[in-house]
């Protein structure tokens, strides 16, 4: 009797150790799956026409969730700003950012810069450009006040940022008083072609929007002059969260860094009209948050 | 036939080809057809589609902003659908017109996502978004519009074309169906043609076999048949002449079969009686006392008694040949024995008294490279007395002192050797000469009618044979005889034959 209970308790001895390990083998392997998760949701910000920039980051998307083994989602805003907010109530894992909203998310959701794409004339980074007609008779600040003045969107760099830092310069300190009208375009070619058209004065827009159209119709190099140019960002960087494991984080930027070296990659890069992708840093981003600085006091969203 | 035949099937072969061929386009136009009425539709499904794409995008860019607005992620989606539909319209060809109508709407959809873009992404005053709006949603209703003129005219062009389909399927049915009968009737054309003229030759040539059977040995297929019929039709005819002499000469056998039966027991009754009268004359002429004049009768009794005898030895020869001892010889040799036996009878009272002064020369030319013959030497010399005598007696009948016989050989062929043998004497008559073989057919007043017909037979005896005619100018005759050389015995060699 003695030697029955003796078995009995080293049999309980030995179910409870089963226990212990299969507790902790499931808590590793729930660890495990957060680490890797199912789908990452990427925010894209309305840089051009919507549509045709929705396509071409699909096919970025399918070639990264091909690579990575995770589902890559797309999700497109439509105002630059309002990506922060999406981070926010969409959960987004990440998003390919302009400078300014990019310098926001760093600062505010501690979101990493991964990879800035160099696009098919070698650059990774854009400027502002301040331009006019031509024929508006505008050739300095006195010319410009009581004109209009088309933006790209608060929460852009080219479009909004730069031109503000650039007024402040010059000594305007409240542009509704020194301009007639101003609104936003919502993307930089709709400023540019705003201008173009006389439905505004003056105009601001990143430098390689402004470049390629110049470049797929010259005549809008000859009717348009570039009065003010601002210092270089990076154009776009795809920022991903804090949350995001290490692991992904890493062999997410390892893909799109080796993209331009894989025949796949290459074919991916053609159509979505990038020659590769560079590493990109946090520091890449001090000048913005100087310049908001300067001219806002702080970096937030702004806007009419 | 078989020409006939092979170019028939040839011509059916091409003829049910065609029809294949026909078959197979009727089948591949009628099928295009059908692919495009099936695309016609389709256009309507695609047009459909893309109404009901920009009505989706409208809707969207009305309720865009409000509680009722979809998310950008879907309005984005329906757009890039929108422009996928519009895109499948430059999937199919079209004409010139339609395919300008196609790049427009394809146009005014890019229109329509720059516009859409522009009023989604813009950040301005009320006014100017309603403006924006207001842009887009009328490129919207020129899209909608634009497909309805083009569902329109696609509802026609399909009109038109269910119509020109099935006219067109009405004209293959016929086709086909002409078709089909048309090779029918062929094949029925050449069916009744190979029939006929397969049929009509082998009825003729039955009937002709029938003919024959039933012993009407002359009958021949007069009617010319053609290709091969014909051919055959020529060769049934070679073999009814075949069987009709061979019948003929059967008939001749058997013929000679039966005289030679009476002449042997003839000669068997006959002979010995008339041995008897003739010895008896014999005692009597040289024994009795009778005077020379009845003598002289008894005489010419005992010389009818001869000639009774040598007709009945002759009768005998000719129905009952004897059998030849052939061996390789030469004819030459034979030849000069011959005529110098001849010129030995010739010194016979029978000629002297006849004329006294009749000189007959023999020319002979002999071919010195003749080759032996396979035959009896004693038959041979046979025939060839018979014929030099008949000459001698031919000369005499024709002059009083002078004659020539013309003895020749020869070496005509590889496979034969000739003897020729020609008088100086008179000419013979056609009607003469066709008989002139027939046993008992005879010119002379004292012949038996046998020496020619024996002649013949013992010259047929040895695979030979032998013709007569008259020399030109009516300057007597010539025999000529051809006999096979033995092709055992070498052309130059020695005779292993001797002469008896």
């Amino acid at each position: 009797m003695r030697h029955v209970s003796r078995s009995a308790r080293h049999f309980a001895r030995c179910f409870i150790a089963c226990l212990l390990v299969c507790s902790v083998a499931t808590a590793a392997l729930a660890v495990s799956a957060s680490a890797q998760p199912d789908e990452l949701l990427i925010g894209i910000e309305p840089e051009h026409n919507i549509f045709d920039q929705m396509e071409r980051y699909r096919t970025l998307a399918d070639y990264l969730s091909e690579q990575l083994g995770v589902k890559v989602k797309l999700t497109i805003m439509s105002r630059y700003g309002e990506v922060i907010k999406r981070f926010r109530t969409l959960r987004l894992d990440g998003a390919f950012l302009t400078s300014y909203t990019a310098t926001m998310g760093i600062k505010e959701l501690h979101l990493e810069p991964i990879a800035s794409p160099v696009n098919l004339y070698g650059a990774s980074t854009s400027q502002g450009y301040i331009f006019v007609r031509k024929d508006s008779g505008i050739r300095s600040m006195i010319d410009m006040k009581g004109g209009s003045i088309v933006f790209v969107d608060p929460a852009t760099m080219e479009g909004y940022l730069f031109p503000l830092v650039f007024l402040a310069q010059h000594g305007v300190k409240n542009i509704n008083e020194f301009f007639h009208d101003y609104y936003f375009s919502g993307s930089h070619a709709s400023a540019i072609f705003t201008v173009l058209d006389g439905r505004a004065d003056i105009g601001a827009a990143k430098s390689t929007v402004f470049d390629q159209l110049v470049k797929s119709d010259p005549s809008i190099g000859q009717e348009l002059d570039i009065i003010a140019q601002s210092p270089k960002a990076p154009e776009v960087t795809l920022c991903i969260k804090s949350e995001i494991s290490q692991n992904l984080r890493e062999r997410l930027t390892r893909v799109l860094l080796h993209m331009d070296k894989t025949v796949a990659g290459k074919n991916v890069l053609q159509q979505f009209k990038a020659q590769g992708f560079v590493k990109s840093n946090t520091e890449d981003f001090a000048i913005i948050e100087k310049m908001a600085q300067e001219s806002l006091g702080s970096l937030t969203v702004h806007g009419k | 036939m078989k020409k006939k035949i092979v170019i028939a099937f040839f011509l059916l072969f091409l003829l049910f080809l065609a029809g294949i061929v026909t078959t197979l386009h009727i089948i591949n136009k009628t099928t295009a057809n059908l692919t495009a009425l099936l695309l016609l539709h389709k256009v309507e499904v695609i047009r459909q589609d893309l109404v009901i794409n920009v009505q989706t995008v409208q809707s969207n860019l009305y309720t865009i902003g409000t509680t009722f607005g979809k998310e950008l992620d879907i309005i984005v989606d329906n757009v890039l659908t929108l422009r996928d539909r519009a895109q499948t319209c430059s999937d199919c060809h079209h004409e010139q017109d339609i395919a300008n109508e196609i790049n427009n709407l394809q146009n005014l959809t890019e229109q329509y996502k720059e516009a859409l873009s522009y009023f989604i992404t813009s950040t301005a005053d009320a006014r100017r978004i309603k403006r924006l709006q207001s842009l887009a949603a009328d490129i919207g209703d020129r899209i909608i519009g634009k497909s309805q003129w083009m569902a329109m005219t696609a509802n026609e062009t399909l009109r038109q074309k269910t119509t020109a389909a099935m006219e067109e399927v009405n004209d293959s049915k016929k086709i086909l169906t002409g078709t089909l009968i048309f090779a029918f009737l062929t094949g029925i054309l050449f069916s009744v043609y190979f029939i006929k003229s397969i049929t009509g030759p082998v009825t003729e040539i039955l009937g002709a076999t029938r003919n024959i059977k039933s012993g009407k040995l002359q009958y021949r297929i007069e009617e010319k048949l053609k290709d091969e019929f014909g051919e055959l039709a020529a060769s049934f005819n070679e073999m009814a002449d075949s069987l009709q002499e061979q019948y003929a000469k059967l008939q001749q056998t058997e013929r000679l079969a039966v005289v030679g039966e009476l002449a042997a027991g003839m000669a068997h009754e006959i002979k010995n009686p008339m041995a008897g009268i003739k010895v008896s004359m014999e005692v009597l002429s040289h024994d009795s006392p009778l005077p020379p004049e009845d003598k002289e009768v008894l005489l010419r009794v005992i010389n009818e008694i001869d000639r009774i005898t040598n007709m009945l030895k002759g009768l005998l020869s000719y129905a009952r040949p004897p059998v030849p001892k052939m061996v390789s010889m030469d004819v030459n040799q034979i030849l000069e024995a011959t005529i110098k036996s001849a010129q030995y009878s010739m010194r016979s009272p029978k000629y002297k008294i006849k004329a006294p002064d009749m000189q007959i020369e023999f020319v002979t030319d002999l071919s010195p490279d003749l080759p032996h013959i396979f035959a009896d030497p004693d038959q041979l010399q046979q025939v060839f007395l018979n014929l030099i005598l008949n000459a001698v007696d031919a000369i005499y009948s024709a002059s009083d002192d002078h004659g020539v016989i013309t003895i020749q050989t020869c070496h005509p062929s590889s496979e034969s050797v000739q003897v020729s043998i020609a008088n100086t004497g008179r000419g013979i008559d056609s009607k003469a000469l066709a008989n002139i073989f027939k046993p008992f057919f005879t010119t002379k007043s004292q012949g038996t009618g046998l020496g020619l017909a024996i002649s013949k037979r013992l010259v047929e005896q040895h695979n030979g044979s032998i013709t007569v005619a008259n020399n030109p100018g009516d300057d007597g005759v010539s025999f000529t005889l051809t006999f096979p050389i033995d092709k055992a015995e070498p052309s130059n060699g020695i005779s292993s034959g001797k002469l008896q």
